[in-house]
């Protein structure tokens, strides 16, 4: 079909640049104490709360309210059928994912639908997010546009050749992540760790992926072949897994099963369907951003921001970290500094639980954040300098080649009939950025799983990647205070991961009164090791049993634990104990 | 010795729940435990028993019962170590 795609080539879709592929959505959240049912025509509350506005919004023909994260409440409230024996479904946030709602209605009544549902007693929050789009659009403060290239390559020869050395972020650092290194080690290709990227469309039928391809999983794709979601889609499978051959390039963890999940549906759900298909060690990213209150709107991406801002996302994100999946998020192409205060005001009709999450004190979304650093050719600034584009902040946990990136689609590096065998030499953006990231962290977990042991938590590679890798580099205009974080070096990387010890203790003494039970707790135990305790007595007394004791665990927060040490005196007088641990590893 | 999460699983607020797993080598020395993965400061979130039924010869199961002590669902994993 070489002429549907050269028919579209100065279609809509590029006719209308920042016209993205996302839109607006209203989310409702019901009332904790309403217990809301809601379907397609009609609401009721279980409790029998007054429900005020809700209950004629919902009977409206033009309107549509559904339940954002599944199909009706009780299936979110009950979780999904476990797919094993020994697995059950997250419910830890259900309730919470049960009470947001997304609002079907003509795009120019939003506001105003949300302003009323606010008046409803039933309605905890009511808010409309601007629409999402890929982070690959510069705003006008940038000379030219990312990600605008055209099919402007050489043809393709009968068979396309290696560019394999063009791709510079598989080189060693601090250049690259050192994939080739990374290659060498069992697992180090990301073998058993799966993969799904959650953007608008892909093209599962290019020549360089057809290996280890898992298709579009959730939503439906952008059926037009070369639109600008679906090379911008491509453009990501290639970075991660392209094809190891000698043809085309190689992605970073070619091993690793890359699947999709569209944007076709709202983006909480997108997310949480992916997170419904992963396991813990496996990697969800997300290749989005959406305006925030720095945007002007128009035809721009300034003010551009994380998704993890706007509370359906950040739950979404939140229910897929509770489940052990790392998540990567493009920080966003939007000139913003993330610590800003202004991140700290909530936009009107979030819930009053909502708090900042860039801040990562009162809400942590666990996602893992990336920024654009500048390649090492010196055409955009010193190496693994801050892009003047990418955002910025405390909450940046790693960088990522924000520039010059060979992969699959556009066909600016090779076009050709058709769009399966075009590749670029030109992506950018956050976009570009955050696989490598994920193909850095799949490798890492590819080799914890070839020996065996257990792969990264979210906060764990969230701290693995802030201790190692190539650091940020001034520019003139822009220090490495405005940090984007280090930019992976596998060589570093896997090592680091591979640590574990082993060691006991005494982690304290004390004395339990005559046939009393006390409690004592321990903290900050790092929650990715393994840890047993036991206690024992320092007061002799032969004949009977002196203490019993059980252990019980506080998750402090993802990554820490503290331990509850409850003993027992099992006779009449006082006994001296102490406290012994044993790390078994981690 | 290896370390590794075995299962995962969910509780509501309070909940209790039983967890079995099975034909494990019965030469092997297992040691287990349980670590929430639903961040809840302030008091203890999850407590377990674990009984063991020698199923054959040569294989052993592990049951547990898992409490989740605090007012919100949670979310837990079941950690072993194999020490020999």
């Amino acid at each position: 079909m070489a002429d549907d795609w050269q028919a579209r080539a100065h279609g809509p879709d590029r006719a209308q640049p920042g016209g993205g592929p996302g839109r607006r959505e209203l989310i409702l959240i019901g009332a904790p104490d309403a217990e809301l049912r809601i379907t397609p025509s009609r609401a009721m509350s279980l409790s029998g709360a007054p429900l005020g506005v809700l209950e004629s919004v919902a009977a409206s023909q033009e309107v549509t309210i559904r339940p954002l994260f599944g199909v009706s409440e009780e299936r979110i409230l009950a979780g999904r059928p476990a797919d094993t024996v020994e697995t059950v479904e997250s419910a830890s946030l259900a309730p919470v994912m049960a009470r947001f709602y997304q609002v079907d209605a003509p795009d120019e009544q939003l506001d105003e639908l949300a302003a009323r549902l606010r008046d409803s007693p039933a309605v905890e929050a009511a808010y409309v997010k601007p629409a999402a789009d890929l982070a690959v659009l510069a705003p006008e403060r940038t000379a030219e546009r990312l990600n605008d290239m055209m099919p402007s390559g050489p043809d393709a020869p009968p068979v396309t050749p290696d560019f394999t050395s063009q791709q510079g972020y598989l080189n060693a650092a601090p250049a690259g992540v050192d994939a080739h290194w990374a290659w060498t080690q069992p697992g180090g290709r990301g073998a058993g760790v799966r993969v799904i990227d959650c953007e608008w469309g892909w093209r599962f039928t290019h020549e360089d992926l057809t290996q280890n391809q898992g298709g579009v999983v959730a939503g439906t794709a952008d059926q037009i072949p070369d639109s600008r979601s679906t090379h911008h889609g491509t453009a990501v499978l290639g970075e991660i897994s392209g094809d190891v051959s000698s043809v085309g390039v190689t992605g970073i963890s070619p091993d690793a099963v890359i699947s999709a999940s569209a944007f076709s549906v709202p983006t909480a759900d997108a997310i949480k369907a992916a997170a419904d298909r992963l396991g813990p060690g496996d990697i969800l990213l997300l290749e989005i951003h959406r305006g925030g209150p720095r945007y002007p709107g128009g035809d721009t991406q300034l003010g551009f921001i994380a998704v993890e801002w706007w509370p359906d996302d950040y739950t979404a994100i939140r229910y897929a970290v509770s489940r052990g999946i790392v998540v990567v998020e493009a920080a966003g192409n939007g000139f913003q500094n993330l610590d800003d205060p202004i991140y700290d005001t909530p936009q009107s009709g979030f819930p009053d639980w909502w708090r900042n999450p860039f801040r990562r004190a009162e809400l942590d979304s666990g996602a893992v954040v990336v920024g654009a650093g500048a390649p090492p050719s010196g055409n955009f600034g010193p190496d693994r300098s801050r892009l003047d584009f990418s955002n910025f902040g405390a909450c940046v946990d790693a960088q990522g080649w924000g520039r010059e990136v060979v992969t699959t689609g556009y066909g600016d590096l090779q076009s050709g009939p058709t769009v399966d065998v075009w590749y670029t030499k030109q992506f950018s953006g956050t976009s570009s950025a955050s696989p490598i990231v994920v193909g850095a962290l799949a490798c890492v977990q590819g080799v914890l799983r070839a020996q065996g042991r257990v792969p990264l938590s979210p906060a764990r590679a969230r701290e693995l990647l802030r201790a190692t890798g190539s650091p940020q580099q001034d520019s003139s205009e822009r220090p490495a205070t405005q940090r984007i974080g280090n930019r992976p070096d596998l060589r570093q990387l896997i090592p680091a991961a591979l640590e574990t010890g082993s060691w006991t203790g005494v982690q304290f003494s004390g004395q339990v009164a005559a046939n009393a039970t006390q409690s004592w707790f321990t903290f900050q135990w790092p929650a990715h090791w393994h840890v047993l305790w036991s206690v024992v007595p320092t007061s002799p007394r032969p004949g009977a049993p002196q203490l019993r004791y059980r252990t019980r665990v506080e998750r402090a927060s993802d990554f820490h634990a503290t331990y509850w040490i409850e003993i027992t005196n099992l006779v009449d007088a006082p006994v001296d104990f102490e406290a012994r641990f044993v790390v078994l590893g981690w | 010795m290896r370390i590794g999460t075995q299962f995962t699983g969910s509780l509501d607020a309070g909940q209790s729940g039983s967890w079995f797993t099975h034909s494990w080598p019965q030469e092997w020395h297992v040691l287990w435990h349980v670590m929430p993965l639903t961040p809840a400061q302030g008091a203890p979130g999850v407590e377990w028993d674990v009984e063991v039924e020698r199923a054959d010869a040569a294989k052993v199961t592990y049951w547990f019962t898992i409490r989740n002590l605090s007012n919100a669902p949670m979310n837990f994993e079941a950690r072993y170590a194999v020490m020999n």
